[in-house]
């Protein structure tokens, strides 16, 4: 398996859409930044913090991480049939199921590393900024956590781009409205007030990530509609264990079901 | 143990309700060269992707190193190098960045492994060029670099002289010989070039319409490539009679009443005019003529198609 990964990342030398989806993970923080007037003026480092992670959370991994997730496993996945290169392959031999895990692997490291960018890019506007990064290392770990949910949240659209069989455009159509979906169930109410259990509130990871990440946002200086939302969310937190117990048993059988669609599609 | 490094017995491809292949039972022999000789669209590849697990026959088996293949490709696999249809390589890399990462899931640490299967087709090791800036030569041997490249004990290649020059042809075809001869690899050969085979081969298998109609040694094949005499005497009756009864010559075919062919290749041409000169006949034309294997294979598969 360290092999196949190792020989992934190989294939990945000169591909400028893989290092184009990488590059904009500090696109987002860098063009708030620089553009938006609330993001220049902070009372203190915690709010800053806040803030610029809050950013990074809703806007970047919501909107950006989850479809250049997809985009590049589409790309991925069928770049042995677009290049003929999976009889190679084969007659070395190598299992199409391990081969499969090897790409998933290797997108779980782009999301993470997605998110890790985007907050050490955070923490240079913080620190350009003469702050001190209050809370940073904290949000900075919830960020890799809601990185590998947003991986666990893909599967399901690879999953649907593997059935369809190399069809790019009805995958970027696929991704356009999961990720719209996504986000708009990300901050609705409906969604985002279900117990922890089997219903779209925890299966879905706009809302499930909502649900997890809010609570590690400073609290001690609340204003009046945060203290509100916090009245009414905070009884349907999720913690950590609780979501990476979701991320766990919906990764295993998404990727379960990516390996045998991609074992069974001929080379 | 079998003398068969590939045994296939009643193999058969089905699509749909159309055969690909048919009931082929091929026999390999250790150390020889095997060329699969076929029109296009005979059957040769997907006999070939199934003797390497890519396509799971309908019915009928697959032994290699006298084992099945089935449920021992982990271990059969690595033992062979092959070249399937047209080369397929990562456009993005360079053929020495693309043999490394073959090399690296076979296991081959060193680049002695890269190195010499580039020197081997005449390739460069780490040459800028990227696969896809290739001529279809260059990826032709880059893909039987690829196919030798961890020492395989059988190589099966699918026309493997496709895109090449005149020389790279000469030169691809002196280093299988030379695989053979020198390291007794067996080689499992295909191609719709009949030239090719004939000069490559060992024993040959023609294949047509999925089906294998013959399987021989070259030597049986050109034994059998209808050698005859002909004569023109003034009277080939007589002649006929005097060779079966004076020289015991079996096979004799009155043509005309002048013209006789004989098939029975124990003749002596030279005792033969002397007894027909001796008996008062003319003889005005002996000639022994050899129909060449091309002639023979388009009477055997029924037509066209083999260049």
């Amino acid at each position: 398996m360290l092999k196949l990964l190792r020989c992934e990342f190989a294939k990945l030398k000169r591909k400028p859409l893989f290092f184009a989806a990488a590059a904009i993970s500090a696109l987002i923080p860098l063009g708030c930044a620089l553009f938006l007037p609330e993001m220049q003026e902070f009372s203190s480092g915690a709010e800053a913090v806040d803030r610029l992670m809050s950013t990074l959370f809703q806007l970047s991994a919501y909107l950006l991480l989850m479809p250049a997730v997809v985009v590049l496993a589409s790309n991925l996945l069928f770049e042995e049939q677009d290049n003929d290169t999976l009889k190679n392959l084969m007659t070395v031999p190598v299992s199409k199921p391990a081969l499969a895990l090897a790409k998933m692997t290797l997108l779980f490291l782009f999301s993470i590393a997605f998110m890790a960018v985007g907050g050490l890019v955070n923490l240079a506007i913080v620190l350009a900024s003469g702050l001190e990064p209050v809370g940073f290392w904290k949000l900075f770990f919830v960020g890799i956590g809601q990185g590998i949910l947003m991986w666990t949240g893909a599967l399901p659209c690879v999953l649907l781009v593997v059935l369809l069989n190399r069809s790019y455009i009805i995958s970027v159509i696929i991704t356009f409205f999961y990720t719209v979906i996504n986000y708009i169930f990300g901050i609705n109410d409906y969604f985002i007030m279900q117990p922890f259990g089997f219903n779209p509130g925890t299966l879905l990871p706009g809302s499930l990530a909502f649900r997890w990440f809010y609570q590690y946002f400073d609290t001690s200086n609340p204003t009046a509609q945060m203290t509100e939302l916090m009245e009414q969310i905070s009884p349907y937190f999720v913690t950590t264990s609780q979501i990476f117990l979701v991320i766990v048993l919906e990764s295993v059988a998404f990727l379960t079901l990516i390996a045998l669609v991609y074992k069974h599609q001929s080379c | 143990m079998s003398d068969y490094v590939i045994e296939t017995r009643g193999l058969t491809k089905t699509y749909g309700e159309q055969n690909s292949v048919s009931n082929l039972s091929i026999h390999v022999r250790k150390g020889r060269i095997y060329g699969l000789l076929g029109r296009n669209g005979a059957g040769k590849t997907t006999t070939m992707r199934m003797l390497l697990g890519l396509t799971a026959p309908s019915s009928g088996d697959v032994k290699i190193f006298g084992k099945p293949l089935r449920g021992n490709e982990k271990n059969i696999l690595p033992r062979i190098g092959s070249l399937i249809e047209s080369p397929g390589f990562y456009p993005n890399l360079t053929g020495t960045e693309n043999l490394r990462i073959f090399a690296d899931l076979r296991g081959l640490k060193s680049p002695k492994y890269i190195k010499g299967a580039l020197e081997v087709v005449n390739l460069p090791y780490r040459d800028k060029k990227l696969f896809s800036q290739y001529s279809l030569g260059m990826k032709q041997r880059l893909a039987i670099a690829l196919a030798v490249m961890h020492n395989p004990e059988l190589l099966i290649l699918d026309e493997p002289i496709n895109g090449l020059d005149p020389i790279g042809i000469a030169e691809v075809r002196g280093f299988i010989r030379e695989l053979c001869d020198a390291t007794g690899k067996t080689i499992l050969i295909s191609s719709h070039i009949l030239s090719e085979i004939s000069l490559l081969a060992d024993d040959i298998g023609i294949i047509d319409h999925g089906v294998l109609l013959e399987e021989e040694s070259l030597k049986e094949l050109e034994a059998k490539n209808g050698k005859y005499f002909r004569f023109t005497v003034s009277n080939a009756a007589l002649a006929a009679n005097l060779l079966q009864s004076k020289l015991g010559i079996q096979n004799v075919q009155v043509d005309s009443a002048n013209e006789l062919t004989v098939r029975d290749l124990r003749l002596d041409t030279g005792a033969a005019v002397r007894l027909f000169v001796d008996a008062g006949l003319s003889v005005s034309d002996a000639h022994l003529y050899e129909d060449t294997l091309e002639d023979y294979f388009k009477q055997v598969t029924g037509g066209e198609g083999i260049a």
